[in-house]
């Protein structure tokens, strides 16, 4: 395939990217597969941008009114000419952008092809060696616990993604998913920060958890005082070398991931620091504002982290959605009535049978096991 | 669609990445040699290093969001190396600059030439939609079809528009207002 039939090609994907993204809910296949085929050459990340700009073009076009979408109406043409639709006749074309520019040598795609390539899977084999940079994911039922090279110790919660980036001036943790507690290690002249869908979550040495709960981002802190920047949409503060050693772009690059596009510029405005107590917790709506701080036993708030599960009031589907997040063994609620009750109690996340005798021992149930699935249902 | 599902859309993205690559696009006389080849040269890299697992969180957000970086970082670059000429372009609206009325005018008259070369119904398509908002079920509805053939008539729309714009006058179009 030559470069102007491989441009030709990345063209043509381009425009489905974009037309796929502007319109539906992309999967997470989806995504993946697009972010696979950015990276797989700068071609298609420049015809992407190039498909941007059209789609830009028809934004700021001015002259729909008057352009004709009749078969056969060429409106803008003489008489003469619409009987010949098939030789359209076309202005001058302007140079084609397929057409070799002598005065940039290095856009010779297929010259600087494969030196380019190199310097990507150099850079790419780079950051994936350093070892003070690395990405933690659970799955359903796996708990971690992992101490960093600081002496802070992480746990981990099952179904959660975090990031760790150390540098010598900064400690980050990028929470993507799920919730973690830390035990952070005092070191004043290297903060540790957690980001959490744009928030910012600071300390020194301290013990606190955060959460990504339906209503937000939870940050519940035992011991010592965290600063929250809520939904942080500025670059990240301090931010150090990025994976290969290069000045990091890629911070500025994350921090306004999740913000709604509407929201990013408010939030911007202002980027209000709350402070937050042991024994205090905050929550920060997904449009990034901050709820007011509250007391809370902390303690409990946060026994998750200790693979202990504390309900009160709290749906038995609710419970049985959390206990199923832990363990393999999985529970079914047969009926809404019983899925509506609520309930309170204290139990071992790794012991869901527990729990299932609590129930059958406060309300009257029938308990059904197929191998790794209980399904419980009302009594009738 | 809700108002989470519309903010993941990429034209909304490319929005906010309009404004810092046209101040950066505006600057051309000092960085003659750079343009979105460039640009995507550079955001390629970027996506390399970057953690694949992040960006597929928010592959568009982050695509272009690095794109608007690299158009800063070296809008600031050349500003540095000619203070002069930057402070004078910086005070002045890009409105106010006749060159570039006269070739929005021209864009505009180009834009309409490619849209001419279209199927009348990819242009019904993209007039609907730019003009009315219309969903692609609506205009499929309107047209006797359906929305996957509206998908598809988007899809090599875009494509041909984009082999038969000249890529000047897009770079002032694309830019050129808000």
């Amino acid at each position: 395939m030559d470069a102007s039939e491989r441009r030709r090609r990345a063209g043509e994907e381009a425009a489905e990217w974009w037309v796929l993204f502007d319109s539906e809910d992309v999967s997470l296949e989806t995504r993946t597969a697009f972010v696979d085929w950015l990276r797989e050459s700068a071609l298609h990340v420049e015809e992407l941008l190039r498909v941007a700009q059209v789609h830009g073009a028809l934004e700021q076009f001015q002259r729909w009114a008057t352009l004709s979408t009749d078969e056969t109406g060429k409106s803008h043409l003489p008489a003469d000419a619409a009987g010949k639709v098939m030789s359209f006749p076309l202005p001058p074309r302007p140079p084609s952008q397929d057409a070799p520019r002598a005065s940039r040598p290095r856009r010779t795609w297929l010259g600087v092809g494969f030196a380019t390539a190199a310097a990507a899977l150099l850079a790419l084999w780079l950051s994936g060696l350093s070892p003070r940079n690395y990405t933690v994911v659970t799955g359903q039922g796996e708990r971690r616990e992992l101490t960093l090279s600081d002496g802070s110790v992480v746990q981990i919660d099952p179904e959660t993604g975090l990031r760790i980036r150390f540098d010598s001036k900064l400690r980050q943790i990028d929470l993507q998913r799920g919730r973690a507690r830390f035990r952070v290690a005092k070191n004043p002249n290297r903060p540790f920060l957690v980001r959490a869908g744009g928030t910012v979550v600071r300390a020194v040495g301290t013990e606190f958890g955060v959460e990504h709960r339906s209503q937000g981002i939870v940050v519940t802190v035992a011991e010592g005082r965290v600063a929250v920047m809520p939904h942080n949409t500025e670059p990240f503060p301090l931010a150090g070398p990025g994976p290969g050693g290069e000045p990091a772009s890629v911070p500025e690059a994350v921090t306004g991931e999740a913000a709604p596009v509407a929201d990013a510029a408010k939030s911007q405005a202002a980027s209000p620091v709350v402070l937050v107590s042991s024994g205090q917790q905050i929550t920060v709506s997904p449009t990034g504002s901050a709820q007011a701080v509250r007391e809370v036993n902390a303690e409990r708030e946060l026994s998750w982290a200790e693979g202990r599960l504390s309900f009160e009031n709290d749906s038995v589907a609710t419970v049985v959605e959390t206990f199923n997040r832990y363990n393999h063994l999985q529970i079914h609620v047969a009926d809404s009535a019983l899925a509506r009750r609520t309930m309170s109690g204290v139990f071992s996340a790794s012991d869901p049978e527990s729990f299932v005798a609590f129930l059958r021992s406060t309300t009257s149930v029938t308990v059904e096991r197929n191998g790794r699935d209980i399904t419980i249902a009302s009594a009738r | 669609m809700s108002g989470y599902e519309t903010a993941k859309r990429l034209t909304l993205w490319f929005r906010q990445w309009r404004v810092p690559l046209r101040r950066f696009l505006m600057e051309q006389g000092i960085v003659p040699a750079a343009d979105v080849s460039d640009v995507a040269q550079e955001v390629f890299l970027r996506l390399l290093r970057y953690d694949r697992a992040e960006l597929i969180e928010y592959p568009q957000a982050y695509l272009f969001k690095m794109a608007a970086n690299v158009a800063n970082e070296w809008a600031l670059r050349a500003r540095r190396r000619h203070p002069h000429e930057s402070e004078w372009l910086e005070g002045l609206p890009a409105e106010d600059r006749p060159e570039a009325d006269i070739a929005v005018a021209q864009a505009q008259a180009e834009i309409e030439r490619a849209l001419r070369a279209l199927s009348p119904r990819q242009r019904a398509v993209l007039k609907m939609q730019f003009t009315e908002g219309l969903g692609r079920e609506e205009i499929a509805r309107r047209l006797g079809s359906t929305p996957r053939v509206v998908k598809r008539e988007l899809m090599k729309s875009y494509e041909r528009l984009r082999t038969e714009l000249s890529p000047d006058l897009l770079r002032v179009i694309s830019y050129g207002r808000e």
